[in-house]
Order: C-alpha cells, then sequence, then structure tokens
C-alpha cells in the first residue's frame, strides 16, 4: 500500500497524484484506518464547504458538508476510482442540495434554484466589489448563464477539470468545454464594453 | 483582443492558476503566457476571479469524523444487515421456515396419507372388479407433483395400492410429495383428498 503522506507529485499530472494519495487513503480506511478519514476530510472538506455555498445552500453549509461525508464514506464501496474522490463528493453535495431544495419546494417554501446559484455568485464576488474592476467582474459573471458560471467557477475557483465538471454538473466534457469558454468570451466582452 | 490560436494553452491556463499543473508544465505554459498578449490577459482575468473565491470557515473536521460510519475491515465478516428484508429463493424460504428437524413428520404423515388413500380405494373398488383393468395398477399423481392449481382437485388415486408399486415407482410418489413441501403448511390439512370412485374424504 503507498504511503499516503509521502507521495508527492513527480510526473505531469498532479491531478493523478491527488487521486492516488485519496485512494491510498480510501483503502487505508477500509482495512480500519480511522485516522486515514480524518486527512480525507481534512483534504476535501473545506473544498466542498465552498462548492455547497456556491450552490445557494450557504444557511446549510456545515450541514449538508457532513450529511456529504457520511453519505459518501457509506457508499465507498460503491466508489468507482475512474472519477476522483473530490468529484464524487461534489457530485453528492449537488444532489443534496437539489433534494433539499426539492424538498422546501414540497413544504410550500418555494426556492428558485437558478435565483439561488445566482445569489451565491453574487456573494463569492463581494469582495471585489470595492473596485471599479471587481464591479465589472461582478456584473460580467451574473449575466452568464446558470450553466456557464457554474462550469467557470468550478473551473477557475474550484480547479476543476473539464471531465470532473462534467460529471459534477451532469453534462459532457465537450458541452463543459464550450460552456467553458463562451463563459470567458462573454466576461471578456463585458470587461471591454 | 483576439483570441489564441492555439486552444490546448487556453485550456491550461485555469490549471495554472489553480496550480493543478506540474512544475515543469507550469513553466512551460509560463513560457507561452510571456510571449502571447491574448492568454497574458485572459490569465490576469482569471487570477482575479480565482482570488475571490468565498472565504468559508474552516470545517470542523473532529465533528465530521465523529459521526462517519466506521470501516467494514477487509477480510472481516461482514454482519447481515437488519433493517431491510433478507431476500432468499423461493425455493428455499420454506426450508428455511421449517426446520429441517421437523420434515420428517411431513413425509410420516403422506406416506400415511397415501397408504390411507390406497386402502380407501382398494376396499371400495377391490380387486378384479373391473376385469379389464384388473391387475394394472394405476396411481394418478399427476396433481401431486406440484402445488394443485385447483384445490378441489387434490390427489387423484385409481384403485390400485401402494404396495403395487416398485421401489423405483414409491421413491417417484414420495419426490413428488417432497416437493409438493413448498406448499403453505395449512394447506396440508385442508386439502380434499378426492377419490375416483368415492366420496370426498379428508
Amino acid at each position: 500500500m503507498p504511503d499516503a503522506e509521502t507521495m508527492r507529485p513527480t510526473g505531469s499530472s498532479r491531478d493523478a497524484t491527488e487521486v492516488a494519495v485519496d485512494a491510498a487513503l480510501i483503502a487505508r480506511w477500509r482495512s480500519g484506518d480511522e485516522q486515514a478519514a480524518s486527512r480525507l476530510v481534512e483534504r476535501h472538506a473545506e473544498a466542498l464547504a465552498r462548492f455547497v455555498g456556491r450552490q445557494g445552500a450557504v444557511d446549510e453549509v456545515d450541514d449538508l458538508v457532513q450529511e456529504t461525508f457520511i453519505r459518501a464514506f457509506g457508499a465507498l464501496d460503491g466508489f468507482r476510482a475512474d472519477s476522483s474522490f473530490r468529484t464524487w463528493l461534489f457530485t453528492i453535495a449537488r444532489r443534496l442540495v437539489i433534494d433539499r431544495r426539492r424538498a422546501q419546494t414540497r413544504r410550500g417554501s418555494p426556492v428558485d434554484l437558478d435565483d439561488a446559484v445566482m445569489a451565491s455568485g453574487y456573494d463569492m464576488l463581494d469582495e471585489l466589489v470595492a473596485t471599479e474592476q471587481g464591479e465589472r467582474i461582478r456584473e460580467a459573471v451574473a449575466s452568464l448563464t446558470r450553466l456557464q458560471r457554474a462550469v467557470f467557477l468550478a473551473r477557475i475557483q474550484d480547479g476543476l477539470s473539464y471531465r470532473d465538471i462534467a460529471e459534477t454538473l451532469g453534462t459532457t466534457e465537450g458541452a463543459a468545454r464550450v460552456h467553458y469558454h463562451n463563459a470567458v468570451r462573454a466576461v471578456k466582452e463585458h470587461m471591454h464594453v | 483582443m483576439s483570441e489564441c490560436s492555439e486552444g490546448t494553452w487556453r485550456d491550461r491556463l485555469p490549471d495554472l492558476v489553480t496550480g493543478r499543473l506540474s512544475d515543469s508544465d507550469a513553466v512551460e505554459v509560463d513560457a507561452h503566457v510571456a510571449g502571447c498578449r491574448s492568454c497574458a490577459d485572459e490569465l490576469q482575468l482569471l487570477r482575479i476571479v480565482h482570488a475571490a473565491r468565498p472565504q468559508v470557515a474552516p470545517p470542523a473536521v473532529a465533528a465530521i469524523v465523529a459521526r462517519l460510519p466506521k470501516p467494514a475491515i477487509v477480510g472481516a465478516e461482514v454482519p447481515r444487515p437488519t433493517a431491510s428484508p433478507e431476500v432468499v429463493p423461493i425455493s428455499q424460504a420454506f426450508s428455511r421456515r421449517r426446520p429441517g428437524g421437523e420434515r420428517w413428520v411431513w413425509r410420516l404423515a403422506a406416506s400415511a396419507v397415501l397408504m390411507v388413500g390406497a386402502a380407501g380405494a382398494f376396499l371400495l373398488t377391490g380387486p378384479g372388479t373391473d376385469p379389464s383393468t384388473a391387475g394394472e395398477p394405476v396411481v394418478a399423481v399427476e396433481s401431486i407433483a406440484g402445488a394443485p392449481a385447483d384445490p378441489t382437485v387434490g390427489v387423484s388415486l385409481s384403485y390400485g395400492g401402494a404396495w403395487d408399486l416398485s421401489e423405483a415407482e414409491m421413491q417417484e410418489v414420495l419426490a413428488s410429495l417432497e416437493r409438493w413441501d413448498g406448499a403453505p403448511s395449512t394447506d396440508i390439512e385442508t386439502t380434499p383428498l378426492v377419490l375416483a370412485s368415492g366420496g370426498d374424504r379428508e
């Protein structure tokens, strides 16, 4: 079993190293090492919290992050190593957010998911508003379609690959690439108007 | 602003911003950006957006870990789940419900039914009543083999005695009765026994 703590990127892909480290930690956890679970949570909790917040569930971030990890570890036997552990977590979290929105809607408190995502898009750029350039970027991002914005921010802020974005958002790798480049083009145009 | 004609460089800019490139790849992309105005502008934009990542409070790792399920250690015996109903093949369902130690009771009961039926038929018809069929014992067991679709059909026996069966035939009859064991246990007592030449009898 590889030593996850001492692995360092040596090749051309840092992603591959990250996936290998996660795989080693998962193997350790499966063999009874509960410390490996702590390492996995430490590695992904913050990115997961950021992702959940951007889905519009700002008030439920802690709860959703915890629920996501519980579900993930409860279903690790079904985890396929052909995708990264972080992507898998994001996918679970996104489904949880959608399920909660639907439940809220059934209870009579409708929440427009698109609006929620857009609102979080504003929130995440609040720090830029202080500057004129920041304000224009904020406006540009807010003007994107929901999917363009989701892909753009996942690529730039979460560092997900097109493949991971496709898996997380339930689209294709090619579509994710198109959405990203369209988003970049739209933001540039907005900035130079 | 014209875009870089080489899309592969633009595709790698986000990876450079988020630190996902290896050192050698990062140097390679940096070298391209140094000579490409379009990519340099795009990289600056991406860095601004990346720097504006929402700040989140550090998650309480210990609290999360405390609620995680325990690992099912590889090689250890995994306890059967108790929440969901156990699924067993229908062919095993009844034998699981009735311990094997009770099976001899049903065999004995089935044999007794067979013997009583055969004796009844013998008494009612008697040997040689019909010369054309005398000495040709026939035991119709077609409705025994499976659970009877029509419960009134029951077990149909023509005249003849069980003692007339060969060992192989008797084994076949007993095997059929054994398969009949899949019927609900309560049906055994209430299934009518229809004699070919007599009235109903339980």
